[in-house]
């Protein structure tokens, strides 16, 4: 093969996995459901890694006892699928389940990486959990966790969520 | 319609300081190149006075070996003219790597002036027109040859900044995402093979591995593809480039041991099965065997720390087969990492029949162990009686002799004697006899077959029967602590003289000064052991101090005299 044929196949390949890439993500802010997720507080010092914010939600944190289950099998690193319901303007937990579910529910795919034995709580994360931001701007963001920051999350119908952006009590929050 | 216009504006802003960063860049390097290469430039006049020498000679004024004479005077041609080439590509690769971590920089500080889509456009083009210019220099414009590769290592790297880039759009989360090693690691690959960049060949060998590591921690599984992808790809890719498989073999090695660390031990062995059968495949190529044998010694700990019965009992049989392939191969460093593995394995072993024993409750057997094991190691050395091996009959003894001898000089202190009541050590009690039975049969055999008719041979002898026979009564009758303690005492000291006899008998200064070297310590071990508790410390380190030096002034004057002596 001529070296000149290779350059333009690598670079076709190049951009196709680009545009795949971005195509992945795309098509889940696109087709997804837009939720709205409350934060809660995060240990202080877990702070500002780098470039990005640690978010921490409501649904990080899953208590058996409350939320209807269809298994009791808490492997580390399981996928488990959570249904999520409207109230008020935030989505919460509804139903956490074994398998994909086949209906209209809006649900995100999610990984155990914890199980408390004693309060029988499931550590759940989603890939929703990192919110990049310009630099130096971290701090103001830390500190509204908790305090009324929501996260617009789009979820698409295989239950893959990508972030849209940052509300404050119900309003758009744009960084300044 | 005024957003579009300002990013689009803003577009071309961007791409031109870009464009012009790259362009200085390229100038730069290329003013360096021009500049080591400067010897062809006739700065001394050198040039001159090689076209006249070469003239006097043509012209029989003076020979030719006069010629090269005066040549050789004026140092030419000079000699850090080779060595250039590889300093500019150095250089031109560092450089790339700069640039590339500062285009990386840039992307990471969230510039929010521009959007993202225009912030991906951007990155895109210059990945792709940094990958078309390096192929271009390397390829099509002729001279710029270094320049056209450090461009491909850049793109390389650019690669990996735009996928940054796409990621942080979508948020997706930094901490456990593998899938962004894969797709940075994958489409590099053609540019390492077709291109024949080596650096970009490493590039992708490292984010092979990242993700490995990336994808065992975040998904707390095996990772088999791993192996596959390097004994499948990247090996192959390799060729007979040297640091190209050496790294690969080496991140093999990296993989095992975290795949040690995690338990996976499936994994660790499926390396090492890898690398034997490319040993085979590469017809005997040592490297290979030297990682299988590395990865084999990692997963006999893997399999006895996370322990799966009945299986890794059984380990000794590949541990066989690879000092079979060390032997046919003469492979000296297999044969040092094969005869570690062998000690762990067999103590490993001993150690699991022990369930929930405390290792410091068994100590003592666990010393007396040692000592035997190191016996019958330095038997094994000595069976290498033929020319073939020479070398390795030096390893198997002086694994032997520094095992049984570490063991012993710990054994000689009272406190490392002692043992508690209603311990259980059985299995190193009967391992003990085992191994103490194997080796005095081994020395009947010796003596029977006449195999030992050299004196230094008797030394040998004595000395390794003292041992077995001294440990092994230690270990029959543990109860008598101060007997015991006395016993290993005699043998450590037996231990030394009879390394200086044996190093005077076989001319060796080595082995001699071996001898005095255990003599010293013995001695001042003893005086601290003995003494510290009975004089008053001022006294104490006053008579040590004097000891000390009289009789290191003593023994280094016999030492000389006697070194002379066997030098002669």
């Amino acid at each position: 093969m001529k070296k000149r044929t290779v350059v333009f196949l690598i670079l076709g390949l190049w951009l196709l996995t680009a545009l795949a890439v971005i195509g992945f993500n795309q098509y889940t802010v696109l087709t997804g459901t837009r939720v709205l997720l409350k934060t809660v507080p995060i240990d202080p010092r877990d702070v500002l890694r780098g470039d990005y914010v640690i978010l921490r939600y409501e649904i990080n944190r899953l208590d058996t006892n409350k939320i209807p289950l269809d298994f009791d099998n808490f492997a580390v690193g399981k996928k488990i699928f959570l249904i999520l319901k409207k109230e008020n303007i935030y989505w919460i937990p509804a139903e956490i389940r074994n398998n994909k579910p086949e209906g209209d529910e809006v649900f995100l795919t999610g990984q155990i990486i914890w199980f408390y034995n004693d309060t029988r709580n499931l550590e759940v994360v989603y890939g929703i959990e990192n919110y990049f931001i310009p630099e130096g701007k971290g701090r103001q963001i830390e500190e509204l966790r908790g305090q009324g920051l929501g996260v617009e999350v789009s979820i698409d119908k295989n239950g893959r969520g990508v972030i849209i952006q940052l509300y404050l009590n119900g309003e758009k929050f744009i960084i300044e | 319609m005024w957003s579009i216009l300002r990013n689009s504006l803003l577009y071309f802003l961007g791409l031109l300081i870009l464009v012009s960063v790259v362009h200085f860049l390229i100038t730069m390097i290329i003013l360096v190149i021009k500049k080591t290469s400067g010897h062809v430039k006739d700065k001394t006049g050198l040039l001159w006075l090689k076209k006249e020498i070469l003239h006097w000679k043509d012209k029989e004024v003076i020979s030719s070996e006069q010629a090269d004479n005066i040549l050789k005077i004026y140092d030419y041609p000079p000699k850090e003219g080779i060595k250039r080439g590889s300093l500019i590509r150095v250089l031109s690769t560092i450089g790339a790597v700069l640039l590339g971590v500062g285009v990386i920089l840039f992307v990471a500080s969230n510039w929010r002036e521009i959007s993202a889509a225009v912030k991906t456009i951007m990155l895109i083009s210059v990945t792709l027109g940094t990958l078309y210019l390096g192929y271009y220099f390397s390829y099509e414009k002729k001279g710029l040859v270094m320049l056209g590769k450090s461009l491909l290592f850049l793109a390389a790297i650019f690669w990996g900044a735009t996928l940054a880039l796409i990621g942080q759009i979508y948020h997706l989360p930094t901490s456990g995402n593998w899938v962004i090693f894969l797709l940075w690691a994958f489409p590099i690959l053609p540019v390492a093979f077709f291109f024949e960049s080596t650096p970009v060949f490493l590039l992708s060998s490292g984010l092979f591995l990242t993700w490995n590591i990336f994808f065992m921690v975040s998904q707390g599984v095996a990772n088999y593809y791993y192996p596959l992808i390097v004994f499948l790809i990247l090996l192959p890719l390799s060729g007979e480039k040297q640091v190209k498989y050496l790294t690969n073999i080496a991140a093999l090695i990296v993989a095992s041991f975290l795949g040690l660390i995690y338990g996976y031990d499936w994994l660790v062995l499926m390396i090492s099965l890898g690398l034997t059968g490319y040993y085979f495949y590469k017809k005997g190529s040592q490297i290979y065997l030297i990682g299988s044998c590395l990865s084999f010694a990692l997963w006999i700990i893997s399999v006895f720390i996370h322990p799966k019965p009945p299986a890794y009992y059984l380990f000794f049989i590949p541990l066989l087969f690879l000092f079979y392939l060390t032997y046919k191969d003469k492979s000296k460093v297999s044969l040092w990492i094969n005869i570690a593995g062998a000690i762990v394995g067999v103590n490993l072993l001993t150690f699991s029949f022990l369930k929930q024993t405390a290792f410091y409750q068994i100590r003592m057997p666990f010393l007396i162990f040692q000592v035997l094991l190191g016996v019958i190691l330095y038997l094994i050395g000595m069976a290498h009686l033929s020319e073939k091996y020479p070398s390795f009959n030096k390893t198997f003894r002086t694994f032997g002799f520094i095992l049984a001898l570490g063991a012993t000089y710990l054994l000689s202190f009272q406190g490392l004697l002692t043992i508690q009541p209603l311990v259980n050590y059985n299995a190193y009690l009967v391992g003990s006899f085992i191994l103490g039975a194997i080796g005095l049969l081994i020395l009947a055999f010796y003596i029977l077959k006449k195999l030992i008719t050299l004196s230094h041979k008797i030394y040998e002898i004595i000395l390794l029967f003292l041992l077995i026979a001294g440990s092994l009564s230690v270990l029959s009758r543990p109860e008598y602590t101060l007997t015991n303690t006395v016993i290993m005492n005699i043998l450590l000291l037996l231990f030394s003289l009879i390394t200086i006899l044996y190093g005077f008998e076989v001319r060796s200064v080595m082995v001699f000064n071996m001898g005095i070297l255990i003599f010293v310590g013995f001695v001042i071990t003893r005086y601290f052991d003995i003494l510290w508790g009975l004089l008053d410390r001022s006294l104490f380190f006053m008579i040590g101090g004097l000891l000390l030096i009289l009789s290191s002034i003593f023994l280094e004057k016999k030492r000389r005299s006697i070194v002379k002596e066997i030098e002669k």
